[in-house]
């Protein structure tokens, strides 16, 4: 049981009990349920981590916290407010699943514009771009075109993207997918930092090991868009002191997938 | 820099990209190819029958930066590839589409004066005098009315000699006959050693105007007429007679005059692009952007609401041919489209 406190509201994450579906074919008839009644918190200074298989409905989910795609049933307030009030999403960074926009770009480039587009004046926008490029150690190509980069380059570049106004909370979407060493510890030191100032994140990822023994301060398992398991790394996992290694994200998934056959 | 700033900054550098200008020098070449057909001997007439297909080039710069606007900003429609990133950064709508479509007009722009320049240097050896009176010496005078008597029209004009620049705005009465019958005007210079004819002009179609540049000795009576046919009713003296000085002008100065004279149909069309955005997608767009823009062309000085456009506008509509169906459907799409979208997903 999450107990939350009235003065970490308004920096929360909070959804309750929201459904989507995905209506397709002539007039919207075939739908495709999503999510079903998921239920999500995120304090201050946490980092949530949304783990499942493909197709498990997490892209959604964190779309849902963005206010991208609407919700059927349910509610979400981000931050104290709707999700996809413009006055919050201006205090989230996102990285979302897709390439980022704007190819011909620079990788500064799209820096400066996504700050200034913000309104943060160029100078200050400047001066970020070329602090976040050395973040993600992408200064030696800030003067390229980002259509040019690799996946593991655009993903890291998609996380300084999501870092530029310094956010109250990172809504990332497998933000370490296609990340070399390097750029998968870049992501793991950023997240320890902001932790230490409070700053939220929720993460949408397949595996688990890269974000380290306590890299998720909660988990929330989806599996067909439900909440199969949702605590603690230790209550989904298992103290790593009970055995001799956590399961493997893999097992873990396994093991719900049986079980909810059963049922 | 705010949204509009940067939409404005992003979709001129898209439009003006190396690989995009390389398609353009494609679009000079196929107008130099063009005017490379026309002989020095072509008359004004033959000329201004000419002039659609010579006109051609001029079209495609307007019809390309329609074509690629989206490109460019891909955050305009409701299923852009940047529409979440617009709406998650904050992005002004409205202050996006009016940016774009500031980006996408200095593309034009630049385009279009390139282009001009390039058929105009393409001109020079043909000295053609249809380009040359494109850009002429103002201020210009008004000759008075001396009598007008069936097809004739005499008129008093300053006593120039040299290069004068004639521009004739007619007024047209419609008789419900072809109206888009061109109609030839042949001008005369009456002096004391009896009448020698100056040169032709050729108003297209209906509600069309022309400039035409003859050589003065000091003549003072002009005389104008038009040959016994088919077509509207016209009288030069209910409508205008310009005369001034043509300017030794350099035909790079007219290709660009010609050049920008095509920019009201292609802003026209960009400002239906961005309207459109909003509930389009991309390939419905370029197809019904392909349907306009012919229909947008039969309309010329767009920019300049005038009576002769508003009937032309009523002409292309009332009857309900397809042309005018399809620019009842534009007219709806850009009222429409000028609201900032409200889908997602």
């Amino acid at each position: 049981m999450i107990v939350v406190s009235d003065d970490a509201l308004d920096d929360s994450v909070r959804a309750r009990q929201i459904s989507v579906c995905y209506r397709s074919g002539f007039f919207g008839r075939k739908s495709v349920r999503a999510l079903g009644g998921v239920d999500l918190d995120a304090l201050p200074g946490e980092v949530v981590g949304v783990v499942g298989p493909n197709g498990s409905g997490k892209s959604t989910l964190l779309r849902c916290l963005l206010g991208l795609t609407r919700c059927d049933t349910g509610t979400v307030t981000v931050l104290g407010r709707p999700a996809g009030a413009p006055d919050a999403l201006r205090r989230i960074g996102y990285v979302s699943e897709g390439r980022l926009p704007f190819g011909q770009l620079t990788a500064f480039e799209l820096l400066v514009l996504a700050a200034t587009v913000q309104g943060t004046a160029v100078a200050p926008a400047k001066h970020r771009a070329n602090e976040l490029l050395a973040l993600v150690e992408l200064d030696q190509v800030a003067s390229r075109a980002h259509r040019s980069f690799s996946t593991g380059m655009e993903r890291r570049l998609a996380f300084a993207h999501a870092l530029v106004l310094d956010p109250d909370l990172l809504v990332l979407d497998e933000p370490m997918s296609a990340m070399d060493p390097l750029g998968i510890d870049i992501v793991r030191r950023t997240l320890d930092e902001r932790r230490g100032r409070a700053k939220t994140a929720v993460v949408a990822t397949n595996g688990l090991d890269d974000y380290g023994e306590n890299g998720f301060d909660r988990l929330i398992v989806l599996l067909a868009g439900e909440v199969a398991a949702a605590g603690t790394a230790d209550d989904v996992l298992g103290p790593p002191v009970a055995t001799a290694a956590r399961r493997s994200l893999g097992d873990l998934l396994r093991s719900l997938a049986t079980e909810s056959k059963r049922t | 820099m705010r949204s509009p700033a940067a939409a404005a900054r992003i979709v001129a550098g898209a439009l003006l990209a190396p690989r995009a200008l390389a398609l353009h020098l494609v679009i000079v070449l196929a107008a130099l190819a063009l005017t490379a057909t026309q002989s020095a001997g072509t008359t004004d007439a033959e000329w201004a029958l000419h002039a659609p297909i010579l006109a051609l080039p001029f079209w495609l710069p307007g019809l390309w930066v329609a074509f690629e606007l989206r490109r460019a900003w891909p955050a305009l429609g409701p299923h852009d590839e940047a529409s979440s990133w617009a709406r998650i950064n904050g992005a002004n709508r409205v202050g996006v589409r009016v940016g774009a479509l500031l980006g996408a007009t200095l593309a034009l722009l630049v385009l279009q004066v390139a282009l001009g320049a390039a058929v105009g240097a393409a001109m020079r050896p043909l000295a053609r005098p249809t380009l040359r009176q494109a850009f002429t010496a103002r201020p210009a005078t008004t000759p008075t009315t001396l009598t007008q008597a069936g097809g004739e029209e005499r008129f008093a004009v300053p006593a120039l000699t040299g290069e004068v620049s004639l521009r004739l705005e007619p007024r047209y009465w419609f008789t419900g006959t072809d109206t888009r019958a061109g109609i030839r005007l042949l001008v005369f210079a009456d002096a004391a050693g009896g009448r020698r004819r100056l040169g032709e002009a050729y108003l297209r179609d209906f509600g069309s105007a022309t400039e035409v540049v003859v050589h003065l000795d000091g003549e003072a009576e002009l005389v104008i007429q038009r040959p016994a046919g088919p077509g509207p009713v016209i009288s030069l003296a209910a409508g205008r007679v310009l005369v001034s000085e043509a300017a030794g002008t350099l035909p790079e100065l007219a290709g660009i005059r010609l050049a920008l004279g095509h920019m009201g149909w292609a802003l026209a069309l960009l400002l239906i692009a961005v309207a459109t955005s909003a509930f389009l997608s991309v390939a419905v767009q370029r197809v019904c952007l392909l349907g306009i823009a012919p229909i947008l062309g039969m309309l010329p000085d767009l920019p300049v609401p005038d009576g002769a456009n508003a009937l032309r506008l009523g002409l292309l509509v009332a009857p309900g041919p397809p042309g005018g169906v399809a620019l009842a459907v534009a007219a709806a799409l850009v009222l429409v489209g000028a609201l900032p979208f409200r889908g997602q997903r």
